[in-house]
């Protein structure tokens, strides 16, 4: 489905955030991304939906080089997003929103105009069912939604589009443990319905051993391990995470003060 | 105080350094600018204008009986009152005059006017009386003063939707992330800068030598001037409204236009419905005064009452802005209220 080729980027401060990755994704796995932070997991999703445009190296997907804007537009009417900060607008309703996700396909006539066919907003209705909110969502704004359910209203924008690929960057970061277990498995459900691609970024490796059917680990822009999660031994983790893990586990209490003070670096305070 | 022991080497209290009031370039500064402003003074006629005033107030008070400026005013102030609100016509100058069908609370009365005349038979300088009936509105100018506030007020309605018009376009292409290419960018953000700096006054002027005389040059006017502020405000919205959702939509191959419509338009369609609100109430006030040029409204009649010293009816004008503009600030309030 997705092949990598020797991607890399370097972006224009210097910074190598992907180095010489290769890699296949067949269609239909979850393939969850581990690694700590600045590891190059962001850059190396929103290399596939054009955000971010590859050094070199290149893309091929569904069997096509991604190299000029038709092919971009290819992949992208294929490939949907759900995002860490859930990137919802928020004084639109759950509806509208959840319809957006169709917007690269919609006439420009009739998104200028706010009109969609009815049997869109029905499907639409049925994914917000599906990813258990209910009718009386459906005209709230997005923004008078709790975290976990604009995450909800996240997946189904992605899903409307029948997308052969969802990256999902850190879809749970923001979200307490227990409503992260539930997206995550909502996002499983989901796209193995449409036997559909899920590229996932994490930081809970708890939930990579659960979910995941394949597990990618980079450091520092290159991919470090490459398996199944019953591959993912401690041995490997103190690996991937280097001294950082094991320091971090050690200094949580530290790191809680830290944060507390306003001195805890982003990583840290994710961690807490 | 107890003066501790100097034990880290720094300085006791009593030598440590104290900074003047005055800095020497403070005092220096000072200097410069009474000296500008001195030479200034002469050119604006400020001292002229003190020596004038001071007399004015001095024969208010009744200490000195001459006053250029009190004299003056008080000619104008005298002439104001009372308002003139009624309308007089003579009726053979009124086209297509039907007695049967008067406006209404019309009246028709008849005055007799003494004219000097010379007699062609004697060839000398005689008076004669002269009947002519007049037709009498009692409210008929304030009707006519109103009618024109209100041309006042839908020409900056029109001004205001035509700023809108071309605003849209200017942020659009002057919003940094949005312009196709750099050139569009900054020719977009020049040409806001441009209409803002170029008073509306004067753009009316030019406007009234290429459209004549009315209100298509006030609306023209406001509508380039204002749009110089809206297509400034329009672009930087644009460009600080939040990048996540545009990014999201984006992914999905939708084009900027539709991401424009779908994730910037609803974050700042509040602050765009309050510049533009703004933008109409500024523009009303500047059309009454956009007709002293010539385009249009209320203006080119204060103007016009002005130069034939009917001060009567430029009171009743001044009276029917003020009251418009009161009356709007009201309203404006009440939305600005209701709106948040
Ligand atoms: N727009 C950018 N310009 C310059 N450097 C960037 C940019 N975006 C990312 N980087 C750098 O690229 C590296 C990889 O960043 P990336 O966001 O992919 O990491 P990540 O693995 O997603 O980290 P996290 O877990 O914190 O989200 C980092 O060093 C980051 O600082
Ligand atoms: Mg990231």
């Amino acid at each position: 489905m997705i092949q990598f080729e020797a991607l890399t980027k370097q972006f224009a401060d210097g910074t190598l955030a992907m180095h010489n990755i290769n890699l296949e994704i067949p269609k239909g796995q979850f393939c969850v991304l581990l690694g700590p932070s600045g590891a190059g997991k962001s850059t190396l999703l929103r290399s596939l939906n054009g955000l971010v445009e590859p050094t070199s190296g290149r893309i091929i997907f569904a069997g096509r080089p991604i190299t000029g804007r038709q092919d971009l537009l290819f992949m992208r009417r294929r490939v949907a997003m759900v995002h860490q900060s859930f990137n919802l607008v928020p004084r639109l309703t759950v509806l509208t929103n959840v319809l957006c996700g169709l917007l690269g396909r919609a006439s420009l006539i009739k998104s200028l105009l706010g009109v969609f066919p009815r049997e869109q907003k029905h499907n639409a209705c049925r994914l917000i069912e599906s990813v258990g909110l209910s009718e009386e969502h459906v005209y709230r704004k997005a923004s008078g939604l709790s975290g976990g359910q604009q995450q909800r209203v996240g997946i189904a924008r992605a899903f409307i589009g029948d997308p052969e690929v969802v990256l999902a960057d850190e879809p749970v970061a923001s979200l307490d443990p227990r409503i992260s277990r539930d997206i995550m498995q909502l996002l499983r459900n989901a796209s193995q319905a449409r036997n559909a691609t899920v590229l996932c970024s994490l930081h809970q490796v708890d939930l990579a051993r659960e979910f995941a059917d394949r597990i990618v680990a980079m450091k520092t822009g290159r991919v470090v391990f490459d398996g199944s999660p019953s591959d993912l031994t401690d041995e490997v983790l103190g690996e991937i995470y280097g001294d950082e893990q094991s320091g971090s586990r050690q200094a949580e209490g530290a790191s809680t003060i830290k944060g507390m003070l306003g001195l805890g670096s982003n990583r840290l305070g994710e961690a807490a | 105080m107890v003066e501790r022991a100097d034990t880290t080497g720094k300085r006791s209290v009593s030598e440590w350094t104290l900074r003047p009031e005055y800095t020497k370039r403070f005092i220096a500064a000072t200097l410069l600018v009474v000296v500008l402003l001195t030479f200034s003074a002469q050119r604006t006629e400020i001292d002229r204008m003190m020596v004038m005033s001071g007399e004015a107030l001095l024969s208010v008070t009744g200490i000195t009986d001459e006053s250029q400026v009190a004299r003056g005013l008080g000619r104008i102030f005298g002439d104001m009152f009372p308002l003139v609100v009624a309308e007089r016509r003579e009726v053979g100058r009124i086209e297509n005059f039907d007695p049967e069908r008067l406006p209404w609370l019309g009246r028709l009365e008849t005055e007799i006017q003494t004219l000097s005349q010379l007699n062609t038979n004697t060839l000398q300088m005689e008076t004669i009386e002269v009947e002519r009936q007049v037709l009498i509105e009692p409210l008929g100018y304030l009707r006519y003063v109103l009618w024109l506030m209100w041309q006042t007020i839908e020409i900056a309605i029109w001004g205001t939707i035509l700023s809108v018009l071309i605003a849209i376009p200017l942020g659009y292409f002057g919003a940094r992330n949005y312009a196709p290419f750099a050139l569009l960018y900054h020719l977009s953000r020049t040409t806001s800068s441009f209409f803002r700096a170029m008073p509306e006054l004067i753009i009316a002027l030019f406007l009234v030598l290429a459209y004549g005389f009315g209100p298509i040059a006030g609306v023209l006017a406001l509508g380039v001037h204002t749009s110089g502020f809206l297509g400034k405000f329009f672009a930087e919205d644009i460009e600080n409204a939040d990048k996540g959702p545009q990014e999201a939509l984006l992914s999905t191959g939708a084009n900027r236009v539709k991401v424009l419509i779908y994730t910037v338009l609803p974050q700042v369609a509040p602050s765009y419905t309050g510049y533009v609100q703004y933008i109409l109430e500024r523009n009303i006030r500047s059309a009454t005064v956009l007709g002293i040029v010539g385009a249009g409204g209320i203006g080119q009649e204060l103007k016009g009452r002005f130069e034939m010293f009917n001060f009567g009816h430029v009171s009743t004008i001044l009276l029917v802005i003020l009251l418009t503009v009161i009356v709007l600030e009201y309203i404006a309030g009440n939305l600005r209220k209701r709106m948040m």
